[in-house]
């Protein structure tokens, strides 16, 4: 007998039985129907918490395309005090003084302990985009106000909620080796504690896709296969 | 399928299917399209060649690919050179040497890069595995029962977990080395999005005695592409090695006949003397490489 490594399994949503569409090397799977998105460990599908962000942003006449990022809520705990001076922080954090604040004295206390909300971008990236301010780093640094919309078409999430973890660690971990040599070495603790994936509605512009709720750009060409992805999230449009 | 695909959508119904895999990396391979492998030797080694063995191989490969994330930070000191400058002193003008710091460079930066590697599990013995390409190639889910009934099928030496392990240090290598001459230099990388795909693609490994030389040849059993020609020098050196013992062990049963014959003291010790030495030479001749 023929022993196959490879099981195929019907991609249908386990809530509502509604076939789900999906890239070939999507990671979590979104139900368009009841909203729910799910990750396939082994042969079992897990549910994960997905909101559909209502655009804040002037979006008449523009055609949507809902792109996901990991929402994660983490306790971070710092053992040692340090002394942080905020002139020290690199300049894409000191334009925000809510979160440049909170950055000194999470180092400048002893057993520091404080939560911070990651954006990462769960869509598939190419090499192009390590070159520009990323929206998942923008919205770390100043969280936008969500509201939830109706579920939506949405496909591309290519980084599970692990991968998403350790980006979010050397996005916190970059802003530290960008500030000040003493904390280079600090032991710092992250607490994982909640996840879900915000589908952030994006439009085309020219070369752009712009995000419709602060309105930060990427290039289409950091994006994996965007074409692919806006034939497949274009078809019900 | 493509490597690293999570699903796959019917070509008849559309509908879409999840790819789960039940132990480690997923494992395809491609059907050998080569009947005649004697043929092809005959058209490299020409017509008179002598083809001792053919065998046809399933000798795995594994693609891995991942991202690497994280941060790196280095000084480059850079080199102190005196460059000629003059001065004006009123009367006339004097040259004078000023150090200038070159090739200094100090870089801080975040990476996040793609990154691939071929991993060649069979790397202590050679049958040019490395040289085997999957570009135009059909690959189905591997199936033991279909592989084996067109050939030998290695194993995996290790667990596709630990060539997960392998390629994630080879890659992180990569972006480290480019900052090897750095004399300070601190990083913090990962590796993520880590996939592997096990390929199987069928080769055909040949020893072949052609103009009165050993070879040994593989080729890609699916598009013919050669992989390896080795000229087997060993046999020759070692024949040559083994034809010099055999004079020696005779020098040394010699010297054991002189000895039992000779009455002197003298001419025992040399005869123990020659006896002594060749046994050395043939211990040099024998061991001496290793």
């Amino acid at each position: 007998m023929g022993i196959s490594d490879i099981k195929l399994i019907p991609l249908r949503c386990p809530e509502c039985g509604t076939d789900i569409e999906s890239e070939e090397d999507d990671v979590v799977h979104f139900c368009s129907n009841c909203g729910l998105g799910f990750e396939v460990v082994l042969d079992k599908f897990e549910k994960i918490d997905v909101v559909f962000v209502k655009p804040q942003t002037e979006v008449k006449n523009k055609i949507l395309y809902y792109l996901p990022m990991w929402q994660i809520s983490t306790n971070i705990y710092i053992e040692k005090k340090y002394n942080v001076d905020i002139t020290q922080l690199p300049p894409e954090i000191l334009i925000d003084e809510r979160f440049s604040r909170f950055f000194v004295e999470l180092f400048n206390k002893e057993k520091a302990k404080d939560r911070m909300i990651f954006f990462v971008p769960a869509f598939g990236v190419t090499n192009r985009y390590q070159l520009m301010d990323e929206p998942g780093f923008k919205f770390t640094i100043e969280p936008p106000e969500l509201e939830s919309d109706s579920p939506k078409d949405m496909v591309g999430a290519q980084y599970s909620l692990e991968d998403a973890e350790e980006i979010a660690k050397i996005m916190f971990l970059s802003i530290q080796s960008n500030t000040s040599a003493s904390i280079m070495d600090a032991d710092i603790v992250f607490d994982f504690r909640k996840a879900r994936i915000v589908g952030i509605p994006f439009y085309e512009e020219e070369a752009m896709l712009v995000d419709a709720i602060k309105g930060y750009r990427i290039f289409k060409d950091a994006l994996s296969e965007w074409e692919k992805i806006k034939s497949q999230l274009g078809k019900n449009k | 399928m493509a490597e690293g695909y999570t699903n796959t959508r019917c070509r008849f119904c559309d509908s879409v299917f999840l790819i789960t895999k039940r132990i480690g990396a997923p494992r395809v391979f491609a059907r050998p399209k080569i009947d005649n492998p004697k043929k092809v030797l005959m058209g490299v080694f020409g017509r008179n060649a002598e083809i001792i063995d053919v065998d046809l191989l399933f000798i795995p490969f594994i693609k891995t690919g991942a991202e690497v994330i994280g941060w790196i930070k280095g000084y480059k000191k850079g080199r102190v050179v005196k460059e000629p400058d003059y001065t004006d002193s009123g009367k006339n003008f004097d040259t004078i040497s000023i150090p200038h710091i070159i090739g200094a460079e100090r870089i801080k930066k975040r990476i996040r890069r793609i990154l691939e590697v071929k991993l060649d599990p069979s790397e202590f013995y050679r049958y040019g595995i490395k040289r085997v390409s999957t570009e135009g190639k059909k690959f189905e889910v591997y199936d033991d029962e279909i592989v084996h009934r067109y050939g030998d099928v290695f194993d995996l030496p290790l667990p596709a977990k630990e060539y997960l392990e392998k390629a994630s240090r080879m890659l992180i290598g990569e972006i480290i080395r480019d900052y090897s001459d750095f004399d300070e230099f601190e990083h913090y990388l990962k590796t993520i999005k880590k996939k592997a795909t096990i390929y199987y693609n069928p080769i055909f490994f040949a020893r072949i005695k052609a103009g009165g030389e050993n070879y040994t040849y593989s080729f890609d059993a699916v598009d013919g592409k050669p992989l390896l020609r080795d000229k087997d020098k060993r046999r020759k050196d070692s024949t040559k090695v083994f034809l010099g013992l055999d004079a020696l062990y005779g020098v040394i049963g010699l010297c054991g006949i002189i000895c039992s014959f000779v009455t002197s003291f003298l001419g025992k010790v040399v005869g123990f003397i020659a006896a002594l030495f060749s046994a050395f030479t043939v211990w040099i001749l024998q061991y001496g490489n290793k």
